[in-house]
């Protein structure tokens, strides 16, 4: 994976794409994101009673003239982005079949992708990977050298030997993250302990957004094979032997049910959810993970 | 519970197989990454009880299949203990229908008759009778399903006396077998016979059965005097001489005279004198005219056993045999074919009492019945796989065939078609060196090798790797044998590495040529015997197959007629006497033969008796040998199983065999 995965091809599709949270920003720098701190802007919020020791550049001096009593104007303050990308590379993300693309290089290819937008919104991005625990590799910052790092670490990923324990991982970075911010989490999800709901509810209840990018080979989507087979799963989880033609059904039948979960699990956690595609075109995965949830755009508070 | 074939018992083992299989069938799955294994395991957490529960039911089905199946092969009997058969039982009697039972008006065998009948007539309700008949070869003549009523009224009219010889052995053979298939554990042997000495029942191995065996001896007392007639040879002779004929005789109190009858004329007598063991006289008289005469040699005075007092026999001409000459390559002139200096050669010598022949094409080999001649010539011909096999029976059963190949030289043609018959290899053709001359080996006895000195040979076929009784009649110096003569069954092929014609050499104008032909034609047709050999009474004449379509019949002493099968084996030779072999209605003379009376059955002096086996038959066959066959049911459980599998196989449509393992 040196070789780099943002194509002069691709970077003109993402033109269009747009990082935002559906809930407040939490910079310390301005910039172009609702921030949790009321302050100078040209958003007004609501009044507030005076209270001596404030500026009195903020009395609203029409409202004194209207009701006799002091009041004082509130203004959201805007604050930059901080999304941080946490990328599976778990042994189950190695997986490539007919010669695509593995998961793990095409969860490096969107999150390559987000980074380039992130990074073009001059918000600050960092990179952490994900297997059996959660290792960061790159603070969020916006300095400017800073995206084509990230970008290097996600070209020279590769996956790790192991199982998975997404929830640890997850608790981990809400542990080391109390400054919230929108986290994307590129996975295929087959975690021996199961989808890590809880966890998503904690990020959720730290203040952090999730976005969920489920990515999955079309082999595990559409189960092509035809022969009788020894299926040994990548995480040691053993083998199974099966004729798939025997199988296809009630297979296609617990992947819904899974993919079901999932979903259901991520909105319950106010997540974005998409499900990648490794033959995908990554546009269209980020557009629809990056879509303004219906609560954001009903102007409900995410947290209400 | 008893097994006849325990042997098959081992089929057991064939339960490994459905294992084994699924384990190979396992090991040599391809092994496919899948990180949805989980899901797959979930899938089959689902089903695995199921699936699992019919492959072990797929499992138990097939191993119960071969379990059964091989049960029935081992032949399993089980005794019945049913209430309503107590007191019966099966009973098997061997009934010697040999000659010498019919000695004295058949006085012993009425006797066997009625033991026997007695003996049914004292049985429980429900019991069996088999009943073997003891004259060669030994028959059923009733078997275990036969109730003993019906076995005793069966006896009223059923055997009589034969000619045959005696056969105890394969007679208790064939009472053991149909016993181990009867119904009642009680189950007894009852052994009816004169006991002379050709029956030689010390040899049989009565204990073998574990059965109570009773022997009864229908013939006590002094045994009265036969005569009887032994071996009969006539020498040959030049034509027009008198023949000899040797006649042997054993049993002779007293002098007796003996009388040789052509046609039913009297043409020659002689006497044979007295004395103990074996006594003989030569007879003298003028070869009759004919190819095959009809004769009998005969004691003048009758005994206590008229059928070995008659000697039937077949006279047959001198020469004269019948040679069929099979033509590979016509010669359109009609002058030089190799079939041509065949017939010149065989036509020359006629006048010395050589072969007559029949010349006809390769394509007509098929549609002719060799078994009418007896000797045929395959002059550049390759017969046909079909003809093979019929000259092969021809062979076999005692005719002469001459392989030549003709002057294409097919070696390997031949070799191939015809190589389990040939006395030799033929090895690829080769130029023969001018300077190889003809040697004469040990096949050409009498011929004068200064008559092939001029042989000049353009080409022949080597012959490598002779058979072990392989003769040598001509070999080329330098190069090895050139004709060969080797025995095949009851027959002679000879095999030649040249052509019989003109077109690879001058032989056929060596003045060593015609004797040769001659020679080589009395040798493969058998000339040289003036009596066909004798086939004694109840074995079984085999006249060699036939692949043509053609009807063939023997026509039996008494007139009668039955068909010969087309494997050529005639078994319908109880009777002392001459039989003809006709086909289509046309007589064929070289298989006509003659059945005589067993000579040592005539000899009446009695044996020792075996003792009787007693044992106690219901305590002994409750552990041996079961009554009730249980194969068919057997084999019924193995179908009705393996369609069980069939059906559950086709309803595991949804679920494989799924097997996790970590």
């Amino acid at each position: 994976m040196s070789e780099p995965l943002l194509t002069p091809e691709l970077l003109p599709r993402l033109a269009a794409l747009k990082a935002q949270a559906s809930q407040v920003a939490d910079g310390l720098w301005g910039g172009t994101h609702r921030s949790a701190r009321h302050g100078a802007s040209v958003v007004f919020v609501d009044r507030r009673p005076y209270s001596p020791g404030d500026d009195p550049r903020l009395l609203d001096w029409r409202a004194l003239a209207r009701t006799d009593r002091p009041s004082i104007k509130r203004f959201e303050e805007e604050a930059e982005l901080e999304v941080h990308l946490l990328l599976d590379r778990s042994a189950s993300m190695g997986f490539s079949h007919a010669g695509r693309p593995t998961k793990l290089e095409h969860a490096a290819l969107l999150l390559s992708a987000l980074t380039f937008v992130v990074a073009r919104q001059r918000d600050r991005v960092g990179l952490a990977f994900v297997d059996h625990k959660l290792e960061p590799v790159a603070p969020a910052r916006s300095q400017p050298g800073h995206a084509a790092t990230v970008l290097e670490l996600l070209a020279t990923v590769s996956p790790r030997e192991g199982g998975t324990d997404l929830a640890r991982a997850l608790s981990e970075f809400a542990e080391m993250k109390r400054r919230r911010s929108l986290v994307v989490l590129a996975t295929d999800l087959l975690d021996p302990q199961g989808i890590p709901a809880e966890a998503f509810r904690v990020l959720r209840a730290r203040g952090h957004e999730l976005k969920l990018l489920h990515v999955a080979d079309p082999a595990e989507l559409d189960f092509p094979f035809r022969e009788p087979a020894r299926f040994r799963g990548l995480e040691g989880e053993g083998e199974v032997i099966a004729d798939p033609l025997q199988i296809a059904e009630a297979y296609a039948v617990e992947l819904a049910r899974f993919l079901g979960e999932a979903r259901h699990l991520a909105l319950d956690a106010n997540a974005a959810y998409a499900l990648a595609r490794s033959d995908a075109r990554p546009e269209q995965t980020l557009s629809e993970l990056l879509a303004p949830s219906p609560r954001a755009r009903t102007g409900r508070r995410a947290w209400a | 519970m008893g097994l006849t074939e325990p042997l098959a018992l081992f089929g057991l083992l064939g339960v490994a197989l459905p294992i084994l299989a699924h384990l190979i069938r396992q090991k040599r799955l391809v092994v496919q990454p899948f990180p949805g294994v989980a899901l797959l395991m979930r899938v089959m957490a689902a089903r695995r009880r199921r699936v699992a529960m019919k492959d072990n039911l797929l499992l138990a089905l097939r191993i119960a299949a071969i379990v059964a199946l091989a049960l029935a092969l081992a032949g399993p009997r089980l005794r019945m203990n049913d209430a309503r058969i107590q007191g019966a039982r099966d009973l098997a009697i061997i009934l010697d229908d040999s000659m010498s039972m019919g000695r004295e008006g058949g006085a012993p065998l009425t006797r066997a008759l009625a033991a026997a009948r007695s003996r049914l007539g004292t049985l429980a309700e429900g019991s069996t009778a088999t009943v073997v008949l003891a004259g060669t070869p030994a028959r059923v003549l009733f078997d275990a399903n036969t109730s003993a009523s019906e076995a005793a009224a069966g006896l009223i009219s059923a055997p009589r006396s034969t000619t045959r010889g005696t056969s105890l052995t394969a007679a208790f053979e064939l009472a053991r077998r149909e016993l181990g298939r009867g119904r009642h554990a009680d189950r007894q042997l009852l052994v009816l016979s004169d006991f002379n000495r050709e029956s030689r029942a010390d040899d049989v191995p009565w204990d073998n059965a574990h059965l109570p065996v009773e022997f009864t001896n229908v013939a006590p007392g002094a045994p009265p005097n036969n005569r009887r007639l032994t071996s009969v040879d006539v020498s040959p002779g030049a034509t027009g001489e008198p023949l000899s004929l040797r006649v042997e005789a054993h049993g002779l109190t007293e002098d007796t005279p003996v009388s040789l009858d052509v046609d039913g004329r009297s043409v020659a007598h002689g006497v044979l004198t007295a004395g103990p063991g074996a006594r003989s006289a030569v007879l003298s008289f003028l070869p009759p005219a004919g190819d095959m005469v009809a004769a009998r040699l005969h004691f003048e005075t009758t005994d206590a056993v008229p059928e070995d007092d008659t000697w039937p026999l077949w006279l047959r001409r001198q020469g004269g045999a019948a040679i069929l000459i099979v033509d590979g390559s016509p010669d359109p002139t009609g002058q030089r074919g190799e079939a041509t200096f065949l017939a010149r050669a065989l036509t020359a010598g006629e006048s010395l009492g050589a072969p007559h022949f029949r010349v006809v094409d390769e394509a007509a080999l098929s549609t002719v019945s060799p078994g009418s001649y007896e000797a045929v010539f395959l002059a550049g011909a390759l017969p046909s796989p079909g003809a093979v096999a019929a000259l092969e029976h021809f062979v076999t059963a005692g005719g002469g065939l001459w392989v030549a190949p003709g002057p294409n030289l097919r070696a390997r043609a031949f070799d191939r078609r015809l190589g389990s018959l040939l006395p030799a290899h033929l090895a690829p053709a080769r130029p023969t060196p001018d300077d190889a001359h003809v040697q004469l080996g040990e096949g050409a006895a009498g011929l004068r090798e200064a008559d092939f000195a001029g042989v000049q040979l353009g080409r022949h076929l080597p012959l490598e790797e002779l058979a072990p009784d392989a003769r040598v009649w001509l070999s080329l110096s330098g190069e090895g044998p050139l004709l060969v003569e080797g025995r095949h069954g009851g027959g002679r092929v000879a095999l030649l590495g040249t052509s019989v014609g003109d077109r690879l050499g001058d032989l056929p104008y060596q003045p060593g040529y015609l004797p040769l032909v001659l020679k080589l034609s009395e040798r493969l047709a058998r000339r040289g015997t003036n009596v066909t050999d004798a086939i004694v009474a109840g074995t079984p004449a085999r006249l060699g197959a036939d692949s043509s379509e053609d009807a063939r019949e023997v026509e039996l002493p008494s007139g009668g007629v039955e068909p010969l099968p087309r494997d050529g084996v005639f078994t319908h030779t109880a009777s002392v006497g001459l039989y003809r072999v006709r086909s289509e209605g046309v007589e064929l003379p070289r298989l006509s033969f003659a059945v005589v009376a067993p000579s040592e059955e005539g000899d009446l002096d009695p044996a020792p008796m075996p003792p009787a086996l007693r044992r106690d038959p219901v305590a002994h066959d409750t552990g041996r040998a079961p009554a009730q066959p249980l194969a068919p049911w057997l084999y019924l459980l193995a179908g009705v199983l393996v369609l069980l599998e069939g059906i559950l196989r086709a309803s595991r449509s949804s679920g494989s065999l799924v097997r996790s393992a970590r």
